[in-house]
């Protein structure tokens, strides 16, 4: 064998060697990057298959074919440092054969290559580490098979699509939608409100949601919510004002009559005046009515009142279901209603407020022909320690505690008190020094 | 310009010769034999620490009639001024008058044999070391030369310490190779008994002049220290220091600069005995304990623990690989590589 092919040889081997080596490191980085790959793939395949669109295998194997290809480049680029040279295989393989860095020396051209094993012979002190390849491959095929394989229920309509335009805009259209079904409004009231709501909607989209624009939306609305309120609360009570002297007008005495007919006058005023007036037909319908003769009901036929009543009540009840049930009075039907009100006898029904109830409260609790005004009370106070300064505790009879012991005559200059409790002690016992210091101590603030 | 193969091989020859009849002489001490030789070729001076009777003046002597050196001995003793081993000024009468005519002192041979080393003042220590590095001696403000090749083999007994001055640690960093004289065992001890009589000295052939000898120091230097060698030694020197390796913890003070280069020249010697063109790992690797275990100071606690100096170097040439690269986690060592 020549020197050339000696060379060759020895720098294939080399190669070989640099080209395990390097494997190695990239499959170093390459199988955290893959693994961490299939467990992402697997969520997204899964996520996929449980939506109705699902795309299709083609395109997904692709995207994942491609991100494969991508984390290996990526790999390939992170642990280019890494790797080693044609020399740096030379070296680990003079070392691992014993030649004394002959290689290394031959290769700097100054010494001879040294003859080369046979290419089944050669250690280089390397082998793979095969579970720590395999595994993460392994892993990852089975991600992605399972999450292929996995049975999957398909969520419809998983998220709600973000809302185009503020809520409260939404519900006053279906408030109007509905108020106009109904034929009763005026059409210049509805629309006013309609103008508004635009206005609104007008300004530029990405002002929509700014918290000017929601406050504005929120307080028009909540208006709104209390206008058809008030309408449906004076539409029920003018048709059950018109159904009472309809059909329970005998049963009733003046004075209910003429609760009923006040309040149906009422009822009429606020429809008139309010915000959402009633349209000029049905108004002119209500107000043909004359209130004098309501008390009979002789002026329209049983059928003409029916179908105003009816209308009257329609219009209530989409009133009520516009402003969410709060129109009206809530709980009282109609047969409720009469009867309540021939049960009052004239007192008639409230209307809320201070005055509610059937009538005047008692001025006194219990029974109120005894008021108790003959009954004589002492006044005790037996809490002491709550006692106010001034008041009086007790009243007591008692003698007066005179010291009664005889005493002979005494000189004045002889005169000597000894003083009681801690007098004694201050004029008996305590040294001048220390009374001193006692009066220094308590003088002391 | 590079040695060639061929003489190489002349030369290896040569030395082989040497090896051959100082192991002739010397009985179970190959080891001891082949590192002289090697640290000879290196141009330093070897250390020889070792108890008494074990050869260390028997390997010098037939060393310089191995090679026809000149060769002196000095046994060093407390009393030994430097001007004993130097030389001195001698008043002479000479055709101008009577003036001072330097007197060569011991040192002025080819190889010195500096007995028991540590028995001398550090004055007179000092001396000779400066000797040893310099390669010549200063009297009366006058250089003289040391003749060439020149080195230096000291002695030290590890056991008498009493009335003993060990040599600082600087000094020490001067010898090439500290090697220690083992026992011989039963079967080189009936060798010796066999072939060797008490007063009678050995007849020693003589293999190698002078040129030779100075020829084949020439061509240790033209001996190809590959990169990665060069490497490999920067590395292990380095680890001798504090944080550079594991090893290092029980180092104090690590090994110098003049340790890298000691360890390169030695591992240069090595190769060219052994018949190569370039020293290789496995020569830093036989010369890396003779070489750095007397040019670390140990921490106290490593003491304690009864650690030497050999066994940190051996543990240092364990713990550094010869390559500085790492090995990817999907490739393992082969157990039998």
């Amino acid at each position: 064998m020549s020197e050339t092919e000696i060379s060759t040889t020895w720098r294939h081997i080399a190669r070989q060697t640099q080209a395990k080596i390097n494997a190695a490191w990239w499959l170093d980085r390459f199988t955290p990057l893959l693994v961490a790959l299939s467990v992402i793939s697997a969520g997204v395949v899964l996520y996929l298959r449980s939506i109705e669109n699902t795309p299709s295998l083609p395109i997904l194997f692709g995207a994942f074919a491609t991100a494969l290809i991508l984390l290996a480049i990526t790999a390939w680029i992170t642990t280019r440092r890494s790797y080693i040279r044609r020399q740096d295989a030379l070296v680990r393989l003079e070392d691992q054969l014993h030649l004394h860095n002959a290689l290394t020396t031959a290769d700097q051209g100054i010494g001879k290559w040294p003859t080369p094993p046979g290419t089944q012979n050669i250690n280089v002190g390397l082998d793979w580490h095969w579970p720590r390849i395999l595994t993460p491959f392994a892993v990852s095929i089975t991600l992605v098979l399972a999450a292929f394989l996995v049975p999957v229920t398909i969520i419809q309509g998983t998220a709600l699509p973000p809302p185009s335009q503020p809520l409260a805009w939404e519900q006053m259209e279906d408030w109007l939608q509905s108020l106009e079904e109904t034929e009763l409004i005026e059409e210049q009231s509805l629309d006013d409100v309609q103008e508004k709501i635009e206005a609104l909607s007008e300004q530029p989209k990405d002002e929509w949601f700014s918290h000017s624009s929601m406050e504005a939306s929120d307080s028009m609305r909540d208006g709104l919510n209390k206008q058809i309120e008030q309408l449906g609360a004076d539409l029920a009570h003018a048709e059950r004002g018109l159904n009472a002297f309809q059909n329970f007008s005998n049963q009733m005495n003046e004075a209910t009559k003429n609760q009923l007919l006040q309040e149906y006058q009422q009822a009429l005023k606020n429809l008139q005046s309010g915000a959402l007036p009633l349209n000029s037909k049905m108004m002119q319908a209500l107000k043909n009515i004359d209130p004098s003769m309501l008390k009979n009901m002789s002026q329209l036929s049983k059928e003409q009142m029916d179908a105003l009543r009816k209308q009257l009540k329609k219009g209530a009840k989409a009133a009520r279901k516009a402003g969410m049930g709060k129109g009206g009075l809530p709980g009282l039907e109609e047969g409720d209603l009469i009867a309540y009100l021939l049960s009052q006898n004239g007192k008639g029904p409230g209307r809320g407020g201070i005055s509610r109830g059937p009538g005047e409260a008692p001025i006194s609790l219990g029974d109120p022909q005894h008021l108790g005004t003959k009954n004589f009370e002492a006044v005790q106070n037996p809490d002491l320690s709550r006692a106010a300064p001034g008041d009086l505790v007790g009243v007591g009879q008692s003698e007066h505690d005179i010291d009664k012991s005889k005493q002979g005559p005494q000189q004045a200059g002889a005169v000597k008190s000894t003083g009681q409790g801690g007098d004694t002690i201050w004029q008996e016992s305590l040294l001048p020094a220390e009374k001193e210091l006692l009066k220094r101590y308590f003088k002391s603030p | 310009m590079p040695i060639s193969e061929k003489d190489i091989q002349k030369y290896a020859t040569e030395i082989t010769k040497l090896n051959d009849t100082l192991n002739g002489v010397l009985f179970g001490q190959e080891d001891l034999i082949e590192l002289t030789i090697t640290g000879l070729l290196a141009r330093g001076h070897i250390l020889l620490e070792g108890l008494p009777g074990l050869g260390k003046t028997e390997l010098v002597t037939a060393l310089s009639k191995a090679l026809q050196i000149e060769t002196k001995r000095i046994q060093f003793t407390p009393d030994l001024l430097p001007g004993d081993i130097t030389g001195n000024p001698v008043l002479q009468e000479t055709s101008n008058g009577r003036e001072f005519v330097f007197q060569p002192g011991p040192l002025f041979a080819n190889l010195v044999l500096a007995d028991e080393i540590n028995r001398a003042s550090p004055k007179t220590q000092s001396a000779l070391l400066e000797a040893m590095q310099e390669r010549r001696v200063t009297v009366l403000g006058k250089a003289h030369q040391l003749p060439v090749p020149f080195f230096v083999l000291a002695t030290q007994n590890p056991i008498e310490l009493e009335g003993t001055y060990p040599l600082p640690e600087a000094q020490l960093d001067r010898f090439l190779f500290k090697l220690e004289v083992q026992r011989n065992n039963a079967e080189t001890l009936e060798r010796i008994v066999q072939h060797r009589e008490l007063g009678i000295e050995p007849k020693v052939e003589s293999v190698m002049d002078e040129q030779t000898l100075i020829n084949i120091m020439d061509a240790v230097r033209k001996i190809y220290l590959p990169d990665v060698v060069a490497n490999y030694i920067a590395r292990l020197v380095d680890g001798t220091h504090r944080g550079q390796s594991k090893v290092s913890e029980g180092i104090r003070f690590g090994a110098s600069p003049r340790a890298a280069l000691s360890l390169a020249s030695a591992a240069k010697s090595r190769a060219l005995i052994k018949g190569r063109i370039n020293a290789s790992f496995e020569d830093v690797k036989a010369v890396a304990i003779p070489v750095l275990q007397h040019r670390i100071v140990l921490e106290y606690q490593a003491r304690i623990d009864g650690t030497t100096a050999r066994d940190l170097v051996g543990k240092l040439l364990a713990e550094i690989p010869t390559q500085d690269l790492d090995t990817p986690a999907t490739l393992k060592e082969k157990a039998n590589a």
